[in-house]
């Protein structure tokens, strides 16, 4: 098809920006300001505590502290989207590592003395680590003034109880769901709180100049998203803060919006201006860090026999938001609206609650709140399944929504040039043999089996955000891209510079990306790298900025050629008149406008410019009814198995993923395909920050938060990029992958062993220990009977 | 009301007292016995630097004892290997000694961490940190090695099963260096095996299991070993179980083990299923070793 004639685009090219292997990138820890003083936090020992005095005298005798900050020094809380934060605890510390004191000082060295020399009077109060505990009448409260705090219009604040955010979904009539209904399967399933293991733990420096101006370093995914939340939270205006772009070593959500940059300002504010730097350490990153929640799924679903259709779904989804709610009420919110996946169910009934806890907080990770819903949905399908004495494939089958046809529950028509979620479903179908059972291992202990799950994603992002795109020639013909995309990671810049090139037909080497060396001051503006949304959105705003420079390039050839610009072509770094070739201009002799022979020059600099908003979203009202998706990724994902039934362990012989997608790179696309289904396989089963009975993380770092070693990559992973439909306005019909692949393999995993040795696990991670346990508790016999053909009986 | 140290986590390594890298023996040794508790002796640092950066110890001189010569190497003498004390775990894994005459320590050492650590790591550190659940111990315990030990007072050797006195707790004096580990050779055949359990490829282990069968001279003579690590304050050896497997198989073995056995409950796993890997597998590794006797 089309698809040849493209010089760039689909390739395997390889990434332009190698700063990290010169070892040329800057991260914050690398970059000097004169006269930076260090700053160290000081957190509360207590998950619940009542600060009735701060003794900093000793600390402050230490040589070379500046400046000893506590709660006092910040009457007042901040927020973007619910202010319940404050700048360092003040009447109360509200989890085991709250930050309630700050020193500053000249090295890190005098500034770690000082802290551990800050003297804190607690009164410990009763405190609450459990959602469904917090959600209780009687519960202690973590923001009794709940009430009082402002926050955005679409949030659901319900004071007087722990709940910062309820949303409502309401769709058909469950009464008539359960009429229809010849089987129901109510089941709870539970995820844990996770660290994004972000190799490069987030740190931020910052000053403010003797303009006003204030000045920040940070590793953020959103430069601009630090800039609004600060400005919004301070009351500073946009202008006055200027975030510098940095290489960020991974986010994977952790870093998408305000993390502490406001600490380093304030306290440079406190300072006269003077710069201070905070940057943590892996410990740090898990006591003052934002993480992963924790979920509880409750969920109803009937189906009937004749025809195997879901009659309906009632859902009481919980978000355990930790401490604060500013970033986590937004996921509370997506858990609500995603309420029934790629299914078509006519009666919908959920409740999605934020629920404070006394813990660390949360925000977005990877494939924000899907890959934990399928964990739970895609189980509840396989069990619907099988208690309709159907395959499960043949299940979702007629069960997913029809392009064109069905309607998301809130209301929104699926589009038709989303793709086409059953050629996705049937084709991870075939890659994984579906049908053909595993050949099982001679081991008597290790079964084998497969599963199947669909997971696709759909970017949660504001209806309004926006993001835009400059292009501008340089006088040898190449061209400069600036836009706002942080990297993080991900090689955004060379998809983004792969076309320009592409619609220019110029050498990819004649297009400059700026990275690194941009702040939000002399770069357009971008809303965050997050959403799957780099490559999809700021990609259209590259190719209207394109295309407005190719209008100026004929506009002004058509002048010097004398012809219509509409006959004049741009190809080989040059402006062509159509069918007469020989009537050319080098695109070096009109970059900078014209000049002719005579000195007369016309037009200048030729510069385009761009920008993009979404077009088919809307916010939610308070029954859930509007537009929350621009796009969906349809995904399938299956695994095959073996399990150890005598050590619980699991080894994932092979995984395949399916993305109705095409892609802008083919190195880069694969590589986050192969990135997401390692991470989520992870996630499946080994990821947990583990909390004592007080609320102290019992393993805040990589000794003990298990990440998966080059030894436990699985044999075998197959990824497919199928195009059923191109979706039209997306850059060359690539929608994002940056989360989808994710995607389902908890579920997946879950499902598959079940159907090894029927178990059912609905707790994550799967972890050997857990699987032994529930071995235990579901099938005693399966156990005891390979122990006893180990003695050789 | 309570007035509470606060929770601080460090980033930066204490400053030293001192740092000393002795070239000889000797000249440690003097050191050590001058210096006495003050004292830390810097082999691989994996476990040196975590302790200091966590303030685990306090502002210790550090005597880095990595460029002493005669520390390091494999060597056969008559019927024992002698590994000195700062030959690194990467260096015995790549050894065709190791291979061909210690299998087990071999297949100890291949599980052991990564190959960041075991570039690193060497096996006097690996002894003396004294973790419950330190690899190298689990095959030096069932070939009977002993640790060599030196100070200015002398040299001694030290049978390993009483080298281990608790949860990073060894009977070395200050002063005292241990200079390297003896193993002897068996010298009929053997056959090994090592089982562990952990999280992931490279992880600190949950539960470490050896077995070791050496046949004697007579046909269907032989003696069988087991160890385990991580199921008590310091690594187990089970010794001369060919009887106990004899009159009652694996559930005979098991008893005895489980007498012995008492494993804690951390962040790592559950005591329940600490016990619940001891049992199943001592049962694999006595079906692998002894299934065909």
């Amino acid at each position: 098809m089309q698809e040849e004639k493209y010089l760039y685009i689909r390739k395997p090219i390889p990434r332009r920006d190698i700063d990290k292997l010169t070892g040329e990138a800057q991260f914050i820890a690398d970059i000097e300001i004169p006269g930076a003083l260090w700053m160290k936090l000081v957190g509360s020992p207590y998950p619940h505590a009542r600060i009735l005095e701060i003794d900093t005298s000793e600390a402050e005798k230490v040589p070379g502290v500046e400046a000893v900050l506590t709660g006092k020094d910040f009457p007042f809380k901040i927020g973007h989207h619910i202010r319940d934060r404050d700048v360092l605890a003040r009447d109360r510390a509200l989890y085991v590592g709250h930050p309630v004191a700050a020193v500053i000082a000249e090295t890190l060295e005098a500034a770690e003395k000082a802290a551990e020399l800050v003297r804190v009077k607690y009164e410990p109060l009763p405190y609450v680590l459990d959602p469904l505990e917090a959600m209780k009448p009687d519960a202690p409260l973590l923001h009794p003034n709940l009430g009082e705090y402002e926050h955005l219009p679409f949030l659901y604040p319900v004071p007087g109880t722990n709940i910062a955010h309820k949303f409502k979904l309401r769709k058909g009539s469950i009464k008539d769901g359960e009429r229809e209904a010849d089987v129901v399967v109510e089941e709870e399933y539970r995820l844990p709180m996770l660290h994004h293991s972000y190799l490069e733990p987030w740190g931020a420096a910052a000053r403010v100049r003797s303009d006003g101006t204030i000045e920040i370093w940070t590793s953020s995914q959103g430069p601009f998203a630090v800039r609004t939340q600060l400005a919004h939270s301070l009351h500073i205006p946009e202008s006055r803060i200027v975030v510098h772009y940095l290489y960020v070593g991974g986010g994977f959500g952790a870093k998408s919006d305000l993390f502490l940059e406001y600490l380093p300002v304030l306290a440079s504010m406190k300072l006269n201006g003077r710069p201070v730097k905070l940057i943590l350490n892996r410990e740090e990153s898990f006591y003052y860090g934002f993480h992963r929640a924790e979920y509880i799924f409750r969920m109803k679903t009937g189906a009937r026999k004749s025809d195997g259709k879901i009659v309906f779904h009632k859902g009481e989804y919980i978000y355990g938001t930790g401490h604060a709610a500013d970033l986590g009420s937004l996921l509370g919110n997506t858990i609500g609206w995603l309420a029934t996946g790629p299914y078509d169910i006519p009666n919908v009934w959920i409740d999605s609650y934020t629920v404070y806890t006394n813990k660390p907080t949360t925000t977005a990770f990877r494939n924000y709140t899907h890959t934990e819903l399928w964990f739970a949905f895609e189980q509840q399908m396989d069990i619907l399944a099988e208690r309709l004495g159907m395959d499960p494939v043949e299940f979702r089958l007629r069960n997913l929504i029809k392009p064109g046809a069905s309607t998301l529950p809130t209301g929104q028509q699926i589009s038709e040039d989303w793709g086409d979620p059953e050629g996705v479903l049937k084709r991870a179908a075939e890659l994984i043999e579906w049908g053909k059972e595993p050949e099982q291992p001679r081991e008597p202990w290790k079964r084998r089996a497969k599963a199947i799950v669909m997971a696709p994603k759909g970017p949660s992002m504001p209806p309004n955000i926006t993001t835009s795109a400059i292009v501008k020639m340089n006088e040898d013909g190449s061209v400069d891209l600036l836009t706002g995309v942080a990297e993080i990671g991900q090689g955004t810049l060379n998809s983004l510079a792969m076309m320009v090139a592409e619609e220019l037909q110029i050498p990819l080497e004649k297009v400059r990306v700026y990275g690194i060396d941009r702040d939000t001051s002399n770069t357009p503006y971008d809303w965050e790298t997050c959403a799957s949304r780099a490559t999809f959105a700021i990609g259209q705003a590259v190719l209207k900025a394109v295309d407005d420079l190719k209008q100026q390039i004929k506009q002004l050839a058509s002048q010097i050629l004398r012809v219509d610009p509409s006959s004049i072509e741009i190809r080989d770094g040059k402006a062509v008149v159509k069918g007469e070739p020989w009537k050319a201009l080098k695109l070096e002799e009109v970059a900078m406008g014209y000049t002719f022979p005579d000195g007369h020059a016309i037009h200048g600099q030729l510069i385009g410019r761009g920008s993009w908003v979404p077009r088919r979203t809307t916010g939610l009202d308070e029954e859930g009814r509007g537009h929350p998706l621009e796009f969906v990724t349809y995904s399938a994902q299956a695994v095959e198995i073996e399990v150890d039934i005598l050590s619980g362990r699991i080894d994932i012989l092979k995984a395949v993923a399916v993305a109705d997608t095409p892609f802008i790179n083919k190195i880069l696309a694969l590589g986050q395909a192969y990135g997401g289904a390692l991470m989520g396989i992870n996630v499946a089963l080994r990821e947990e920050i583990k909390f004592d009975e007080n609320g102290k993380i019992l393993n805040p770092g990589f000794t003990d938060y298990k990440i998966a070693r080059a030894g436990d990559i699985p044999k075998s992973i197959i990824v497919e990029f199928l195009s059923t439909k191109l979706l039209h306005d997306a850059p060359y019909g690539a929608k994002g992958i940056g989360e989808v692949f994710l995607g389902g393999w908890p579920a997946a995993i879950a499902n598959a062993l079940y159907r090894a040795i029927g178990v059912r696990i609905k707790r994550a991670p799967l972890s050997p220990e857990r699987v032994v346990e529930e071995i235990k508790k579901q099938k005693p016999d399966l156990l005891e009977n390979i122990v006893k053909k180990l003695g050789g009986e | 009301m309570k007035v509470e140290s606060p929770l601080t986590f460090r980033t930066t390594l204490p400053e030293l007292e001192g740092y000393f890298r002795p070239k000889s023996l000797d000249e440690a040794l003097s050191l050590l016995s001058e210096l006495g508790e003050r004292a830390k002796i810097y082999a691989g640092g994996t476990d040196l630097l975590i302790d200091m950066r966590l303030r685990n110890i306090g502002n210790k001189v550090v005597v880095d004892i990595k460029e002493i010569n005669e520390l390091r190497g494999i060597r056969e003498e008559g019927d024992s290997i002698f590994i000195g004390a700062t030959t690194t775990i990467h260096e015995i894994k790549t050894s065709s000694l190791i291979a061909s005459r210690l299998p087990l320590l071999k297949q100890v050492v291949e599980r052991f961490a990564d190959q960041f650590i075991r570039t690193r790591a060497t096996v006097g550190g690996n002894l003396c940190n004294a973790s419950p659940a330190a690899d190298t111990p689990l095959a030096l315990l069932i070939y009977g090695s002993e640790v060599e030990i030196a100070s200015v007072a002398g040299r001694k050797r030290v049978p390993i099963k009483d080298f281990f006195k608790g949860v990073k707790r060894t009977i070395l004096a200050p002063g005292e260096l241990v200079t390297g580990v003896r193993v002897p050779v068996p010298q009929g055949r053997q056959r090994v095996k090592y089982l562990r359990f952990d999280r992931s490829s490279e992880d600190l282990m949950i539960v470490g299991i050896a077995g070791a069968v050496f046949e004697g001279r007579e046909p269907g003579d032989f003696e069988f070993s087991l160890s385990y690590g991580a199921v008590a304050p310091t690594p187990l050896l089970f010794k001369g179980l060919q009887d106990a497997y004899k009159r009652g198989g694996a559930d005979e073995v098991l008893k005895i083990v489980k007498e012995k056995v008492s494993p804690i409950s951390d962040v790592r796993a559950s005591k329940e299923y600490r016990m619940h890997l001891v049992e199943v597998g001592t049962r694999l590794i006595i079906k692998e070793l002894l299934g065909g006797v």
